[in-house]
């Protein structure tokens, strides 16, 4: 399933590339020991070094160097075991060395990959080009005092990991699926918590397009600071139209650097290549040495890596009889995963009910209520787990526990509470529901007769109205039976 | 020289063949640590500020006032051989040229324990005098000290004569990677039996 953009000429394919800074989980800095943690009151935490006060040395935070050899290990990818710190050097307000340290011809990670999902159900390998550590800049805040700008050192000098994909997306929906995926990854290995709302996950999109079929390689355009997954398919959306209807027009790309307009979702250019930076990279005389991955090193990160989704998903298959689908899609955010183990430890609770529940109503929910962790939901995974229990045992029906997840969000009780409080009970009373199924046949003669005629459609008409008539609380299997019998 | 056999030290000559382009390196590399170090003094946090109508502005006011001539000719110089295109012909080929002249004091130093050079090529001048140096001139008084850090090795200067206009002329001894305690050793040898520290 390709995309493709007609031209007048000719069609176009998009060629994406991506590159994703991570905000490095770690107490302190990537070179100093102040905390690295994000807020907090302005230049709160800020060491000498991050301030760029002369004569202070840089020492590299060792789990910082640990937490990118996780993501590269992660990302299938190469540990070069020596690196090296390179100066980028430009001037900027909230840059107070003047230079970022990053990393530039010799970087800690180099070529790895990872597998996404395309809408067809297959599997497409994007690669990783490399990964490399940097020090984050500070903050300019603009309207704290009018007139004047006031900077916030409390993240100069926390660290980046800037993972670079090589250029094998295609199109917006598969540049989507690449940062899912890369945000899931990071997530399960809690090497950064990925919200981009935060900032602390950002990404630039390098997009240009080509005639179908052919290998060269076009002007590209640089899209700064997409902040969430839906504006960067947006973005690249505009962008490669943009592309096509310059190249229909005889007009001219020019690489640039563009910014992303989530209100009218369209780029416009932010600076051209004559303004690009000359970033005079070196290596950093301060940290001579080259940054060495042990072999120990290596060992124990890889030894400390996590269950990965795909294992994840494999094992829940087995563990808990739900579909290849249903595990995948569980497996995806860590946090699902755990909550649904989580619901899967209560005693008679069901897989197949469980994961249902969750991808389809609470995961509804969410995204009605635009809540991003399942965790904050007042149906706990407890409640849930219990729920299905109940569904299991025959106290209520399906329908019903479907119904308990919105009451339970309002009123934060336990189902048990609310079961009982509402008379929610499945009614699995023979006499009950007869008494309910002839009335209902008294009152309808001519579906009855239709019914009976040959119009078999009609069977869940009937159901319907024994469901209405006892408010979704009878037993679906004995109405099937006594009705089957009833209208025969 | 004399002291040192005396004091019963074996005299041996050495070559050193890459020390040649050890003034030319020092002046890429020097510059080019020194454009990215100064950086930071941009009137931002610290030190001169000199306002202006914008932040560029304020940045080349406050530098073209903070710097003197000299500093200013070497973020230059250094800003220069960093630039794109540049690098690979200038900064690169000095680090590289860097490597070859540690090895050359490495090699030696399979020979011989120290290295005894002069501090400088002249006797020492007066600060009025030295106003008269043009750059180069002032460059090339640190062709025998410059090599020794471009090698990143221990070096110490020892006054052992007085010159015609009775400044003190000074040797340099050359010491191995941590080596700092022959160096000690020597450096204490030829204080003690120079005429210029007797006195």
């Amino acid at each position: 399933m390709s995309y493709i953009i007609k031209g007048r000429t000719c069609d176009y394919e998009v060629v994406i590339g991506l590159e994703v800074h991570c905000q490095v989980i770690s107490k302190a800095k990537l070179f100093s020991s102040a905390s690295a943690e994000s807020g907090g009151t302005p230049n709160d935490h800020v060491a000498f070094i991050d301030a760029g006060f002369p004569g202070m040395l840089p020492v590299v935070n060792k789990f910082c160097v640990e937490q990118a050899v996780k993501t590269g290990l992660g990302l299938n990818a190469k540990i070069n075991q020596k690196s090296v710190f390179a100066r980028k050097n430009y001037f900027y307000a909230d840059l107070p060395q003047g230079y970022q340290i990053s990393q530039y011809d010799k970087p800690i990670v180099g070529e790895g990959y990872l597998d996404i999902e395309l809408e067809d159900g297959s599997t497409k390998r994007v690669g990783i080009e490399r990964l490399h550590l940097e020090q984050d800049a500070g903050k300019s805040i603009h309207d704290m005092l009018p007139g004047k700008s006031c900077i916030d050192l409390n993240r100069s000098g926390v660290a980046l990991m800037e993972i670079v994909s090589k250029p094998d997306m295609s199109s917006p929906y598969e540049a989507g699926a690449y940062l899912t995926k890369l945000r899931s990854i990071v997530r399960y290995l809690e090497t950064c918590d990925g919200n981009m709302n935060e900032g602390s996950m950002r990404c630039d999109a390098n997009v240009s397009v080509r005639p179908v079929g052919s290998k060269e390689l076009r002007t590209r355009c640089e899209i700064k600071n997409v902040n969430s997954i839906r504006y960067l398919m947006q973005a690249i959306e505009y962008e490669a139209n943009r592309h096509v209807d310059a190249y229909d027009n005889g007009e001219e790309i020019y690489q640039e650097t563009r910014l992303f307009n989530a209100n009218k979702k369209e780029t416009r250019s932010m600076r051209g290549k004559e303004n690009a930076n000359d970033y005079r990279y070196f290596p950093d005389p301060d940290l001579a040495f080259p940054l060495v991955v042990s072999d120990e090193l290596l060992e124990k990160v890889n030894n400390s890596m996590p269950e990965m989704p795909e294992e994840k998903a494999l094992r829940f298959v087995q563990t808990y009889k739900i579909s290849d689908d249903e595990a995948k899609r569980l497996a995806a955010e860590k946090t699902v995963a755990n909550y649904f183990e989580e619901a899967m430890k209560e005693k008679g609770s069901d897989g197949k009910k469980t994961a249902n529940l969750i991808l389809v109503e609470l995961a509804a929910y969410m995204s009605e209520n635009q809540i991003e962790n399942i965790y904050e939901l007042k149906t706990t995974a407890s409640r849930l787990g219990r729920i299905t229990a109940l569904v299991e045992d025959g106290t209520i029906g399906l329908r019903i526990a479907k119904e308990l997840l919105p009451m339970i969000e309002e009123t934060d009780k336990e189902p048990e509470a609310i079961i009982e409080e509402k008379g929610l009970k499945q009614v699995s009373d023979t006499g009950e529901i007869e008494k309910i199924i002839d009335k209902i046949i008294a009152d309808n003669p001519k579906n009855v007769e239709e019914y009976k005629a040959g119009k078999e459609k009609l069977f869940g008409f009937f159901v319907g109205q024994v469901m209405k008539a006892t408010q979704g609380k009878a037993n679906p299997a004995v109405i099937n039976k006594l009705l089957k019998d009833k209208l025969s | 020289m004399e002291i040192l056999k005396a004091n019963g030290a074996e005299i041996k000559e050495i070559s050193l063949p890459n020390i040649k382009y050890a003034l030319a390196t020092y002046y890429i590399i020097a510059p080019a640590e020194a454009s990215s170090n100064l950086a930071r003094y941009d009137g931002l946090r610290f030190g001169l500020r000199v306002d202006g109508a914008s932040l560029d502005e304020m940045y080349e006011n406050s530098r073209s006032a903070g710097f003197g001539a000299e500093v200013k000719r070497r973020i230059m110089i250094g800003t220069y051989v960093l630039s794109a295109g540049y690098y690979d012909a200038y900064y690169l080929k000095a680090l590289n040229v860097r490597k070859l002249i540690r090895q050359d004091y490495i090699n030696a130093f399979k020979e011989v324990d120290t290295i005894l050079t002069p501090v400088a090529p002249t006797t020492a001048f007066t600060i009025e005098e030295s106003k008269s140096f043009d750059p180069v001139t002032n460059y090339l008084q640190d062709v025998f000290t410059v090599p020794v850090n471009l090698a990143k090795l221990p070096a110490i200067s020892v006054p052992v004569k007085k010159a015609e206009n009775s400044l003190p002329i000074g040797m340099q001894l050359i010491g191995r990677d941590f080596d700092e305690e022959t160096l000690f050793k020597s450096a204490y040898v030829l204080e003690q039996n120079n005429s210029w520290s007797r006195k």
